[in-house]
């Protein structure tokens, strides 16, 4: 990631101190970024700084989605929301809070003291409203910033989104770390990723991929059966960089697959991306569980 | 999770009680010693064994972790579901237990076969690339219609001929109810237990419910303390659980519990968005939490998080390298070193 670019601007220094006052802000035991942030009362204070990807939304045309975060009980955190499409920064308007007005932007800050949660709710296109009549899709990019490393390594943000009441999908999209701060934050930016489901009838697989890589990049998508055999191969459109894209495992694979259980590998080679997968059945649907797929020898 | 506490007493109950996956067919040792030190506590440069039917040595690395949820009878099915990565075989075990952490028998199917097994363990092997999904529906003699739900959790175990094999496989649990839930359950590894855990959702008494898991990770009965903060981060309601059994000295595995949070928590709470901290004090647990939504259901995101009295989180706590074992499982034998 550009992180200059994406990290956009800070979060308002007029509330929740999200910053220490020492200058020395130790951030590695978190392995996060130690960062100035200039202060609206002057000086400056330092912040340590974890970001990630949300690898899909989708607003608007019946589907919304809102983004979740907490600050831990350690301390108070700063938040930005970057929405992303096609490699650009995407205007859709939100909600937050009892507000109803919507707000229009591509990026999201606030600040959150010890243990207030948020709820960031995203409409749709900001040239949809009020209908929204159509479907926005694209990813979130999420940049926190803490006044300690432990308030880092503990956060677990999220992004729901919901095709609810005309079906009762209520997907879980977990945040895929830029690198591996905690135990809890996986690197979430890898050349390969799978993924285990059922395609056949009554359920489909369906996945999301960013391209995280420097160039536009296609992801060879392979299926095993059963057995461990492969029973289908097929490749992505290219992706921008900074874009993602969202596909039905049928809409690559088009021979028939057998019933039962499969194994879906994303294989990006040497470009690295960030997975999500769905199982949907019939009118249930859940996220799958996606596991880093290393090259014979590599490690994580 | 199976504790340290229980090694002394059952060790030798424990290898009868959970058989290690099969040694007849794929390969999911190495013939030749291994470094499993990445991913379990083993000493660097060593691995365990395992003594094979020809008399030679297998070396093989392990990591193991408990799904603190499982839904099966009265309509539900749950699904475990894991494939072996590109790197490695995989040999796989699962063991099924009640709410109280007892062996709980359930009718199993593996790779789609037509007749369930009964039983309180499956266990396999999946070559390089294979995926599997063992299907529980219920208790062992409720065939075939299932009507009586069972609940409890499901401890996982697998066995890999090398680190990174065992460093990338990611099961999961999927419990449904057709036509409409569908949910999953995160793997807790062992080694990743902890004593406050928090996710932020909505649970306004109308279409929006909360409900959550707690799996209790201590060696006694503890009650968790359930604290919510509304969305300007003030704590508006409190409640506790009922004890939550703690490792049964038979099975070395504990008690989980699973309520709305409506009925932990009594107060009336707010619309908005809200803040629910499990709080086990110095009990360590595993949290799963439920968002409702009319019929759409899914699983929160939940981490890791501290005391309200203000105790900081030890960040030697959350290293970037986690085990995905405890310091020393009790089904295997000790660790040889090369």
């Amino acid at each position: 990631m550009a992180a200059a670019t994406l990290y956009g601007q800070q979060p308002p220094t007029t509330g929740a101190q999200y910053w220490s006052t020492d200058p020395n802000l130790d951030c590695s035991s978190a392995h996060a970024l130690a960062i100035q942030v200039p202060l609206a009362s002057g000086g400056m204070g330092t912040s340590c700084l974890v970001s990630g990807t949300f690898a899909w939304l989708a607003a608007g045309g019946a589907w919304s989605t809102s983004i979740r975060a907490t600050a831990p009980a350690s301390g108070a955190i700063g938040v930005n929301y970057g929405f992303w499409q096609d490699g650009q920064r995407i205007s859709l308007d939100t909600t937050s809070g009892n507000g109803t007005v919507p707000a229009s932007g591509n990026l999201v800050s606030f600040a959150l003291n010890a243990n207030q949660p948020s709820e960031i709710r995203l409409l749709g296109a900001t040239s949809s409203a009020p209908q929204y009549g159509t479907t926005q899709t694209g990813f979130v990019y999420a940049v926190f910033f803490c006044p300690d490393a432990a308030t880092c390594a503990t956060l677990v943000p999220q992004l729901l989104f919901s095709f609810a009441p005309v079906k009762p999908w209520s997907l879980s999209v977990p945040i895929l770390w830029d690198s591996s701060y905690s135990s809890f934050q996986p690197k979430g930016i890898l050349p390969g990723w799978s993924a285990s489901g059922i395609s056949d009838a009554t359920h489909l697989i369906s996945f999301a991929v960013c391209n995280q890589s420097r160039t536009a990049a296609t992801f060879i998508v392979r299926v095993f059966d059963s057995n461990g055999s492969l029973v289908g191969q097929s490749t992505t459109p290219s992706i921008p960089v900074l874009g993602t894209v969202g596909l039905l495992l049928t809409d690559l694979i088009r021979t028939p697959l057998p019933a039962g259980i499969l194994k879906v590998v994303i294989d990006g080679g040497s470009n690295v991306s960030s997975v999500a997968f769905f199982q949907f059945d019939g009118d249930s649907a859940t996220s799958l569980q996606v596991a880093p797929e290393l090259p014979r020898g590599s490690t994580l | 999770m199976k504790s340290l506490y229980f090694l002394g007493l059952i060790g030798l109950l424990a290898a009868a009680l959970h058989a290690q996956p099969p040694t007849t067919g794929t390969v999911w040792w190495s013939t030749t010693p291994i470094d499993c030190s990445s991913v379990d506590n083993v000493p660097a440069g060593s691995s365990y064994t395992i003594s094979l039917p020809s008399g030679a040595t297998g070396y093989y690395c392990y990591v193991s972790g408990t799904f603190p949820w499982l839904a099966a009878g009265s309509g539900y099915v749950t699904a475990l579901r894991v494939a072996a990565p590109a790197s490695g075989a995989v040999g796989v075990d699962y063991s099924f237990y009640d709410t109280g952490g007892n062996s709980q028998n359930l009718d199993t199917t593996l790779a789609g076969g037509s007749s369930p097994a009964s039983g309180n363990d499956v266990n396999f092997v999946l070559s390089v690339n294979q995926p599997a999904e063992v299907d529980l529906f219920g208790a062992q003699g409720d065939a075939p219609n299932y009507s009586n739900l069972k609940t409890g959790s499901v401890f996982a175990q697998f066995y890999c001929p090398n680190a990174n094999t065992c460093l990338t496989v990611l099961p999961q649990l999927i419990y449904s109810a057709p036509p409409t839930i569908s949910l999953s359950v995160p793997i807790a590894w062992d080694g990743l237990e902890w004593t406050q855990w928090s996710a932020e959702g909505i649970d306004d008494g109308g279409a929006h419910r909360m409900s959550l898991v707690i799996y209790n990770q201590a060696k006694v009965a503890a009650i968790y303390t359930v604290r919510v903060y509304d969305s300007t981060g003030a704590q508006l309601g409190i409640g506790t659980t009922p004890a939550i059994a703690g490792y049964s000295t038979v099975t070395g595995e504990a008690g989980t519990y699973g309520d709305l949070l409506s009925n932990i928590v009594k107060t009336s709470l707010p619309s908005g968005i809200l803040k629910v901290l499990v709080d086990g004090g110095s009990n360590n647990s595993t949290v799963l939490m439920l968002q409702g939504n009319g019929r759409a259901i899914a699983t929160l995101q939940v981490g890791y998080d501290s005391a309200p009295s203000g105790g900081s989180t030890s960040t030697s706590a959350l290293q970037t390298s986690p085990k995905r074992a405890p310091s020393k499982p009790r089904h295997i034998s000790n660790p040889v070193t090369k």
